[in-house]
């Protein structure tokens, strides 16, 4: 047995070496993506599978404007309840069937009515989804909503074959078949997923390699030296700290880019019995945690100075920022005010989850030392990221550390958190005044004016805090060099168009 | 072996235990194993006393400083001082070592007496229940049992303990169930003492050599399998500091400072080297049929 086992691990390591001589294309990936059908993921990392396997409805250009894709132009109608979509023509899915509005029509309410879908609450707000035309897609709102676009821009309008989903049911996502420029081949979970270029692609002259191949591998020491040693030709989220030596290397190039979401903690505040301790029900405890973080220095000492520190959902310097709430500096002394103002007695204990990643528990520990100067005695939990989310939305926690990847659309990057119906409101946190905003601000037109109403949250939020932001990441993408065209985009995608050598 | 009824085990150890330290003197492997591990003991006792910074004290503006004559072993991703951490660390991984055989001792050699000495069901049950447990791999069992159990130090050593359990019980009970048909045991029946007695007094003393010698091993094991719960973040908890976590946080340095990686390496290969030869010493010399 364990014979064969080495008989066929030696072959295939021969036979992919041998194949790897053609054009192929290695990426190295931070995790491995969960199912890759459009409807049921809910990692980032699938989305920079589907962007050459599934093409969506609309795109983000490099300054994340939402630009047709498989839409070729849109319009809506005057009480912004109908969107009438026109469609690129002469697309084909892998399967051979032709993509037209009936097809897309179907995915859609496949997206919107299967039970397993992730994507039912972001397009709530269709009615129906109907092909009004050979390449005319009309959706009906059952209300206003200025975010449906960004939805569509997401895995919500990665469009696939309905036939092949209607055959495969649930379980599509082990070979999806779409309309990308490269075709699902093959998937080793743990281990690689490798698409095949599709010759019928409506954009086929763009891409240059026959095959991709995405490889998982989590640690970013070990991801960064198989791309030292040739083994792959590009890594995603390379770790900070590995920066300066990279920009040292001749035969690698770094790419940066500041990403759109954020990090941060998430504070217990009404999800279960853990959340009635003075930190979850004390905003003046939530004040003084936060402000007992000096965020530069944590940037410093944990991601080499190289992220964009913050206290909002937005970083500072992008259009949703609110300038009137700049970053905070460390004030220690009215952190213990604060404290002895809530009449807190100190030490006071404190349980803080951490995702398991070394750069998680070392983050963790120097908020720790440094709330220990205002007199949090914190202890730290490091659970495996998946265990975090699960004990999380149990209200198993009195703090978290979490981060959210962003969306183009604001709404995304808060309702969500802060919403009292929030999806990831794992703190329960509850506002009336923040939910009314909230709901202003999804059905106004004008950036202008919805920007206003975000700010309006901002004044409610910075006082209660529910969530402490502390930075921004920025993505890191390393090649081999030789590889050209390739530029990095703030929402972390890979965009292989145009990309050679 | 007449005169062991008379001596029994009260009398006995006092020549042999002169034999064993005389011949292990002159295992030079196991001196050199024997004076490893004192020294680390030494350190890991010294530690309140010894001139050295906090193992938790952070310091922003040291981070990941290559050694020099102000830290001698470097500072770590957070500007703590490592000799420090590591002379800490000393602490965890010997207590982690000690405490978890001892734990293992407290359970597995009585449950291994009872097994032996009353033989039928009783050793059924035992010797089965340990085969059991057995065929799982040590740090398998002990991962599962950590896990469980919660992520601490006083929690990995239990999970270590336990799962070194069945080490104990079957060479408790193999020696057990040679010595008790010795004349002195019999004799010791004959004159009608109790079972536990017996056990306590007649049969322990004389299966014990062997279960030290393994004790001495398994330290070494249950060294290795803190490391290695720490390293996976169920052992000693952040920010204290043990060999294992400081590992685990290095391998992300090493490119950058590959000295963080180097002491706990180093240190915890030393110790466990330390034990093992030391544990092959004292078998030598309390093996009765090497001379």
């Amino acid at each position: 047995m364990r014979i064969t086992t080495l008989m066929t691990t030696l072959l295939s390591t021969v036979a992919l070496g041998s194949m790897a001589a053609a054009a192929d294309l290695r990426i190295g990936l931070n995790e491995d993506p969960d199912s890759l059908d459009p409807a049921q993921s809910r990692t980032f990392v699938s989305s920079l599978v589907y962007e050459s396997l599934c093409d969506r409805l609309f795109n983000t250009n490099i300054d994340m404007e939402i630009i047709p894709e498989l839409a070729t132009d849109w319009s809506w109608s005057e009480d912004g309840l109908t969107l009438t979509i026109n469609l690129r023509e002469g697309v084909t899915h892998h399967d051979g069937t032709a993509f037209n509005a009936e097809t897309a029509a179907r995915v859609l309410d496949r997206n919107m009515n299967m039970p397993t879908s992730n994507r039912r609450a972001e397009l709530s707000s269709i009615d129906t989804a109907e092909a009004t035309g050979e390449h005319e897609l009309t959706l009906t709102l059952n209300g206003p909503d200025v975010t449906l676009l960004a939805q569509l821009a997401h895995h919500a309008g990665r469009m696939y074959s309905p036939d092949a989903a209607e055959a495969a049911g649930d379980r599509f996502g082990a070979a999806p078949v779409c309309t990308g420029p490269y075709s699902f081949a093959q998937r080793v979970e743990g281990d690689r997923i490798v698409l095949e270029k599709f010759a019928d692609y409506w954009e086929a002259d763009e891409y240059h390699y026959d095959r991709v191949i995405y490889q998982p591998i989590p640690d970013t020491t070990v991801r960064l030296a198989n791309v030292r040693s040739g083994d792959l030709d590009m890594i995603e989220r390379t770790a900070p700290s590995d920066v300066p030596s990279i920009r040292d290397d001749a035969r690698l190039q770094l790419f940066e880019v500041a990403n759109i979401g954020y990090q941060g903690i998430t504070i217990n505040i009404g999800n279960g019995p853990r959340s009635e301790g003075p930190l979850g029900s004390d905003a003046r405890v939530r004040q003084a945690l936060s402000l007992s973080i000096d965020r530069e220095a944590l940037n410093q000492v944990v991601f080499e100075g190289q992220y964009v520190v913050g206290n909002q959902w937005a970083a500072p310097g992008t259009t949703w920022y609110d300038e009137s709430d700049p970053v905070p500096a460390r004030d220690v002394e009215r952190a213990r005010e604060l404290l002895a103002e809530a009449g807190v007695e100190t030490p006071l204990r404190i349980e803080m989850q951490t995702g398991n990643a070394p750069v998680a528990m070392q983050q963790g520990q120097v908020i720790q030392a440094m709330a220990a100067d205002a007199g949090f005695e914190i202890t730290l939990r490091a659970t495996e990221f998946a265990t975090l989310l699960s004990e999380n939305v149990q209200g198993n926690f009195d703090m978290s550390q979490q981060g959210w990847s962003g969306r183009i659309d604001p709404d995304a990057n808060i309702s969500a958190f802060v919403g009292s119906d929030g999806a990831n409101n794992d703190q329960h946190y509850r506002n009336e005044e923040v939910d009314a905003l909230l709901a202003q601000a999804r059905a106004e037109p004008d950036p202008e004016a919805r920007k206003a109403l975000y700010d309006q949250t901002r004044a409610i939020l910075k006082e209660e805090l529910p969530l402490i932001y502390l930075y921004h990441i920025k993505y890191f993408y390393t090649l081999r060099d030789g590889i050209d065209g390739f530029e990095p985009y703030a929402d972390g995608i890979i965009r292989l168009r145009g990309v050679s050598g | 072996m007449t005169a062991a009824v008379t001596l029994t085990a009260d009398a006995a150890p006092a020549p042999r235990r002169n034999r064993t330290w005389g011949k292990l003197k002159k295992n030079k492997s196991a001196m050199v194993g024997g004076f490893v591990v004192v020294a680390f003991i030494i350190i890991a006792l010294l530690a309140p006393i010894l001139p050295i910074p906090d193992p938790t004290l952070t310091d922003w503006g040291k981070i990941r400083l290559a050694p020099s004559a102000e830290h001698w072993m470097g500072t770590d991703e957070i500007g703590r001082d490592i000799l420090s951490r590591m002379v800490w660390g000393a602490r965890a991984s010997l207590m982690a070592g000690v405490i978890s055989v001892l734990i293992a001792m407290a359970v597995g050699v009585p449950l291994g007496v009872i097994a032996g000495y009353f033989g039928g069901w009783t050793d059924q049950i035992i010797a089965r229940a340990t085969d059991a447990l057995l065929a799982m791999p040590f740090l398998i069992l002990a991962i599962a049992l950590a896990a469980f159990l919660g992520p601490s130090l006083t929690n990995a050593m239990i999970a270590i303990g336990l799962s070194a359990v069945p080490i104990f019980i079957r060479l408790t009970r193999g020696q057990v169930l040679s010595v008790k048909t010795e004349d002195y045991v019999e004799g010791a029946r004959a004159i009608g003492l109790g079972h536990t007695r017996i056990m306590s007094h007649y049969i322990l003393p004389n299966v014990f050599p062997p279960i030290l010698v393994q004790a001495t091993l398994t330290i070494a094991t249950a060294i290795i399998a803190e490391a290695a719960l720490s390293f996976l973040g169920l052992g000693q908890q952040a920010p204290q500091p043990s060999w294992g976590s400081m590992l685990a946080t290095a391998r992300n340095f090493l490119s950058q400072a590959p000295w963080m990686a180097l002491w706990p390496g180093a240190a915890i290969f030393m110790v466990v080297m330390g034990f093992n030869l030391l544990g092959d010493g004292l078998r030598d010399a309390l093996d009765p049929k090497e001379n």
